[in-house]
């Protein structure tokens, strides 16, 4: 059997072109009467190829699918599941990856709330009231970066969907008596905030490092986040925290009647914007994702503080 | 011309529409992109595994897939249909490198005509006989043909799920009909009604060198 030589097989792709534009095989080979008896019978198989009849799917295949598709949007609605991505994406934080400079912004983000809640008790321990709590501040730059630290909800998906935000950042008990953070009375950054956040030496240069890991109520030391106090910069005072601070909780899902009270102190030392807020860009290609082939987004200063972006999807 | 870019562009837009009605799991969005992309992704998945219950079997989880993977999905003006083909690819290709079925494809291709409607008798043998010179191609020269003659994928269509130019796709069916002809059987190529007299053998003559 021969082989077709580079010019036919050129003439041939025109052929192809032109019988799918509906001309017929002896009008494409008129124009080749040279190659016709060669090419001829390429295009008779392929004339047959698409005059036979094609495999059609069973029935009960297709209409088995297609309810098992629909069961399945069913489910996702009721209950959004972890996807494929893992436990980060179960915890809402499917996006960060700590790798990338985004990721590392991100990070440092999670860091200040952190701090603050720290600083919720540190500043309680002054006596101030609550117009003075460094954490609202974080708080309330918290709820207007939702989408910065919680990740991008798809476009339409309805409220309810929402995985939960941030359930081992911000602290629910941080002001009750007795709160390491406040009897120890200095900021520093402990050996658990170090391993959880290896930026966070470097974003924070001005605070200081803890020598001794504080203990619990009963003496064993507990990484929780009250563990990681304000930089040096807040005052801490004597007194403990204060017991009037209502617990802040997150936003109750739609259909649930009324706001639940949000503290609103305002930092001790000057507008929220004093401490440093990193920027998370918007990813490339809007809320929806990109394709594996976008950049990573940079990373922004950390002297910007106000400044609210949504993180890259992976 | 303007006819035709205004039509595009209203496909471009209702292909749009019908990605962002997906994201919003919208049951219609989705029944309709099922109804418009089985039988293709169907005959696709079959044409490479050359089993109806297991061609069944990817073309649902195809769907299932792109659930999933819907809210990292960009409508970049290609049809969402190139995008099904491209988790259908995946699946099959795990699904054959797992069971290590390409080996099994001829022995497959007698049984599996059964839940479908036989047709005449030169169709199954050319199906038969197409399964097994399938097999004998390329990765990119059996896609061509799957997309091509199993599922029905337009050029443009199959330039949008490989990631090739339309000229390549051409070139690449050029070589995989060449294939096909070469691994098929002589006594296979059955003419079609009214074509029997032009029918030719190949002519017997060795490689020649453009002049």
């Amino acid at each position: 059997m021969s082989k077709l030589t580079k010019s036919q097989e050129a003439i041939l792709a025109d052929c192809l072109r032109a019988m799918e534009a509906g001309t017929g095989i002896d009008a494409c080979l008129a124009r080749f009467p040279q190659h016709a008896d060669a090419l001829r019978p390429y295009l008779e198989l392929r004339a047959r190829l698409l005059a036979a009849e094609l495999p059609a799917p069973h029935p009960a295949a297709y209409q088995a699918g297609r309810q098992a598709l629909l069961n399945r949007l069913v489910e996702q609605k009721a209950a959004p599941l972890p996807t494929a991505a893992g436990p980060w994406r179960a915890l809402g934080l499917g996006w960060l990856r700590l790798g990338s400079p985004a990721g590392r912004a991100v990070a440092a983000g999670l860091a200040v709330v952190l701090l603050a809640g720290g600083a919720l008790g540190a500043s309680a321990a002054t006596g101030r009231g609550p117009a003075n709590d460094i954490l609202s501040a974080l708080r309330i730059v918290d709820r207007s970066s939702d989408d910065g630290v919680v990740p991008d909800q798809d476009a339409g998906a309805p409220a309810d969907d929402a995985v939960p935000t941030r359930p081992a950042v911000v602290p629910q008990n941080g002001d009750e008596p007795g709160d390491p953070a406040a009897e120890q009375g200095a900021g520093c950054i402990s050996q658990e905030a170090l391993d959880l956040l290896p930026f966070l030496g470097e974003l924070l240069p001005g605070a200081a490092f803890c020598d001794e890991e504080p203990a619990g109520p009963d003496g064993q030391v507990a990484p929780t986040p009250d563990e990681l106090l304000v930089p040096t910069s807040l005052p801490v005072g004597p007194g403990g925290p204060p017991t009037d601070l209502p617990i802040p909780t997150r936003t109750p899902p739609e259909g649930q009647p009324g706001d639940l009270p949000i503290p609103t102190r305002t930092p001790p030392d000057g507008p929220p914007g004093d401490l440093p807020v990193p920027d998370i860009a918007d990813p490339p290609g809007g809320p929806g994702g990109a394709p594996q082939s976008q950049p990573p987004a940079q990373p922004p200063p950390a002297s910007q503080p106000g400044q609210h972006s949504k993180p890259p999807v992976p | 011309m303007v006819g035709e870019q205004a039509k595009a562009e209203s496909q471009a837009d209702a292909q749009a529409a019908l990605v962002e009605r997906a994201k919003a799991r919208s049951p219609t969005a989705w029944a309709e992109i099922y109804d418009l992309s089985y039988a293709k992704l169907y005959r696709y998945c079959y044409a490479r595994t050359s089993d109806a219950g297991t061609a069944a079997d990817l073309a649902c989880k195809t769907f299932l897939e792109a659930l999933e993977g819907i809210d990292r999905y960009v409508y970049r003006g290609r049809p969402i249909l190139a995008w099904l083909y491209r988790i259908a690819r995946n699946l099959v290709s795990d699904h054959l490198r797992a069971a290590q079925r390409e080996s099994a494809a001829l022995q497959r291709a007698a049984s599996v005509l059964q839940p479908h409607d036989p047709g005449p008798a030169a169709s199954v043998d050319d199906w038969q006989d197409l399964q097994a010179a399938l097999s004998r191609l390329t990765d990119d020269q059996q896609q061509l043909i799957a997309l091509r003659y199993y599922s029905g994928y337009s050029t443009a269509e199959i330039a949008a799920a490989m990631g090739r130019s339309e000229r390549a796709v051409y070139s690449l069916e050029v070589r995989a009909l060449a294939a096909l002809r070469r691994f098929m059987a002589p006594d296979s190529i059955v003419a079609a009604p009214g074509q029997a007299d032009k029918i030719s053998p190949p002519p017997q003559i060795d490689v020649v060198e453009d002049p």
